[in-house]
């Protein structure tokens, strides 16, 4: 699982190192779908200030690209009006923002204190025995991303439960999670793009 | 191959108290309540009515309510509204919908179900502040609700409840939907701020307050969805009506209680302000808890308060009484442990979230929740001795008190709890070397 603790340094070395800002954006092809930058410059208007967009826009940068690489965070920057600095300090500190590449799907299955009393634990591990994975990893084929996480979503009254990318499955009974597990062999979830291949905008709004 | 026990799947319960719910009228629902039908049952006559009323006269109304903040510090909402400064320039309605708190699950409800009493508090408390511009700041994860409250605001501008010259009264608003990305510490308003204003959350020092200094350096009141979600209710039927539920005078109007962990029947369960205890929660709303077991404690307030012990069982439901019982009702999100629950290896996985979740600011609070979580796990497994459980305290101390936000303070509290009223439980840890309890019930 991640740890905030040992990524801050991690982010503060790519905050200040010495390759932080790379060519400048202008200098390559942009990694950017022009339907992003307009849906980013739509967020721009509608807020008082630009920079409350910064949020927004990274994310429908990675809704595009599945996650954000650097490339993508500078020409977010750059659309706000922003140091690439500012837009990197926002890129590693939220835990739905992803500065690696993932599985086309990604399984996050809560195990905070009320879904563990709940089943939490045993869901997770029934779908690591299932997918053939520990927590933390992908699938060899790049479909599946297995996530342990100790936030809660919101969701403690219907434990077991797991997020695939952003939908809800909750009271995930042994019939349920039998589904779940052929849905996700099916690959009925994967979203184009997560493994950072070039590919059109995702429909979901940021 | 692990198996998944069979749960019963949420129901409603039959009702202790005579009492039916309005912030959640529909339980068990899964479909938004859109306009059409959300007016039918009353919905936006509170704005209808306030619009027509002075700015002040609507704070009046709040003040005397009673109505105190559901967020977690309890705090009176209409006094809150009254320290914004009559200045000329932008003033900010901002409602905190960033529920990240383990155990809490309220506000999604709201928001998915009615989001349209959100969209009416939101616009009463705007007009009462003198506020055009309002945000609704939402967890990243609550993608439906997000959804669905701007599925509801477009309705409620096609209708001019909202907008521009709002029902021809020349007053303006916006509400505008803000989708956060994942981190607990939004939650804390001042952090919420600075998400807003696109930089690294990490809260900022007080005073000034941001009903003083808040969004963009300018007045802003902070509310909880839960809090606003109350608004439209006082402003339709009174504040003399609304001070007939619950506790008068400090304890007014209808909370809604977020029930997890070991019960039969977890949920929200809205009931006035101190009509029931605990015990009864538990027993006749929550179904009691699983195969006939007893509790061992109850977290009312999710990690972030103290555990109360099973003696304190026959406790009101409400802020005083918790508090005077020894914890916080917080954000009412109860969190239930029984005789099944190994207590260190619950403090620990509570601690690890706080890890997560330190932003990392203040020293102490990064580096203590650590330090906590990593002695914690070593004491589950039963590798400690004595001296960690004083290490564990000493390193509380360091923690609360000592740092810029209430999330330190958070952070101590499921060690510090436990470590003084289940003692017996740690030593037994590593007296046995091992943790005497099986893995992970259910
Ligand atoms: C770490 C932390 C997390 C918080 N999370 C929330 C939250 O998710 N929702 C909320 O309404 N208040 C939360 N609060 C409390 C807010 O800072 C603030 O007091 C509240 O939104 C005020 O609303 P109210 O007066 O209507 O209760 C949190 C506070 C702290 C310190
Ligand atoms: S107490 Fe913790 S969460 Fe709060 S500002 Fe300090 S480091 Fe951040
Ligand atoms: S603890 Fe898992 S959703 Fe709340």
């Amino acid at each position: 699982m991640t740890d905030r603790l040992n990524e801050r340094t991690a982010r503060d070395e790519s905050v200040h190192g010495p390759t932080a800002d790379g060519p400048s954006a202008s200098d390559r092809q942009p990694l950017l779908a022009p339907e992003t930058r307009e849906r980013i410059a739509a967020e721009i208007r509608r807020f008082p200030q630009r920079r409350t967009a910064l949020l927004p826009a990274l994310k429908m940068a990675q809704a595009q690209i599945g996650w954000l690489p650097p490339g993508s965070i500078a020409e977010v920057a750059g659309l706000v009006g922003v140091s690439h600095a500012a837009a990197n300090e926002l890129a590693s500190f939220y835990s739905m923002l992803r500065l690696r590449p993932g599985g086309r799907s990604k399984v996050e299955v809560c195990v905070q204190l009320p879904c563990a009393l709940a089943g939490g634990e045993k869901l997770l591990a029934v779908l690591s025995d299932a997918l053939d994975i520990a927590p933390g990893e992908v699938t060899p084929d790049g479909s599946i991303e297995l996530i342990r996480t100790a936030e809660c979503f919101g969701a403690c009254h219907r434990a077991p439960m797991c997020r695939v990318n952003d939908e809800y499955h909750e009271h995930l009974t042994p019939e349920a999670t039998r589904g779940l597990i052929e849905a996700l062999r099916a690959g009925t979830f994967e979203q184009p793009g997560a493994n950072g291949n070039a590919s059109p905008p995702a429909a979901s709004s940021a | 191959m692990t198996t998944i026990e069979e749960r019963p799947p949420e129901q409603q319960p039959s009702a202790a108290v005579d009492y039916r719910p309005m912030l959640l009228p529909h339980p068990g629902r899964t479909t938004p309540v859109m306009l059409e039908e959300y007016r039918q049952a009353g919905g936006y006559q509170g704005w209808e009515k306030a619009i027509t009323m002075a700015p002040d006269a609507v704070i009046e109304e709040v003040k005397s309510s009673g109505l105190r903040g559901r967020g977690g510090a309890g705090f009176p909402a209409g006094a809150k509204w009254g320290f914004v400064p009559k200045v000329d320039g932008p003033k900010y309605m901002v409602c905190n919908a960033d529920e990240s708190e383990p155990g809490a699950f309220k506000d999604r409800e709201i928001m998915e179900i009615e989001p349209h009493m959100l969209v009416e508090g939101v616009a009463i408390g705007s007009y009462a502040i003198g506020a055009q511009d309002a945000f609704i700041y939402i967890r990243g994860e609550y993608v439906t609700a997000a959804d669905r409250l701007d599925a509801a605001i477009a309705e409620a501008e096609q209708a001019g409840l909202v907008g521009g010259n709002v029902l021809g009264s020349g007053y303006n608003l916006t509400i505008r939907v803000f989708r956060g990305a994942g981190a607990y510490i939004c939650g804390e308003e001042t952090a919420l701020l600075e998400s807003l204003e696109g930089r690294r959350p990490m809260p900022r020092s007080r005073p000034p307050f941001p009903a003083v200094e808040g969004l963009y350096r300018r007045p802003t009141v902070v509310n909880n969805v839960e809090t606003l979600a109350n608004v439209p209710h006082i402003l339709r039927n009174g504040q003399e009506w609304y001070q007939t539920i619950g506790v008068p005078p400090k304890n007014t109007g209808p909370k809604i209680f977020c029930l997890s962990g070991r019960v039969n029947r977890p949920g929200n369960y809205e009931l006035p302000l101190g009509s029931v205890t605990f015990r009864e929660l538990i027993e006749q709303y929550g179904g009691g808890i699983p195969n006939g077991g007893a509790v061992k404690g109850v977290l009312p307030a999710g990690a972030s308060a103290p555990i109360l012990t099973a003696d304190k069982l026959d406790t009101r439901l409400d802020y005083d009484s918790v508090q005077a019982a020894g914890s916080m009702l917080g954000s009412a999100s109860l969190i239930v442990l029984d005789e099944t629950v190994c207590i260190v290896r619950a403090a620990a996985r509570m601690e690890e979230f706080f890890r997560h979740e330190s932003c990392g600011k203040c020293t102490p609070c990064r580096e203590g929740t650590a330090w906590l979580h990593e002695v914690l796990l070593r004491l589950e497994q039963g590798r400690g001795s004595s001296a960690d459980l004083d290490l564990l305290m000493s390193l509380s101390g360091q923690i609360s008190g000592k740092v810029l936000c209430a999330l330190g303070d958070f952070a101590t509290s499921p060690v510090t709890a436990t470590v003084r009223q289940y003692r017996d439980e740690y030593l037994e840890h590593f007296r046995l070397g091992r943790c005497p309890y099986d893995s992970w019930a259910a």
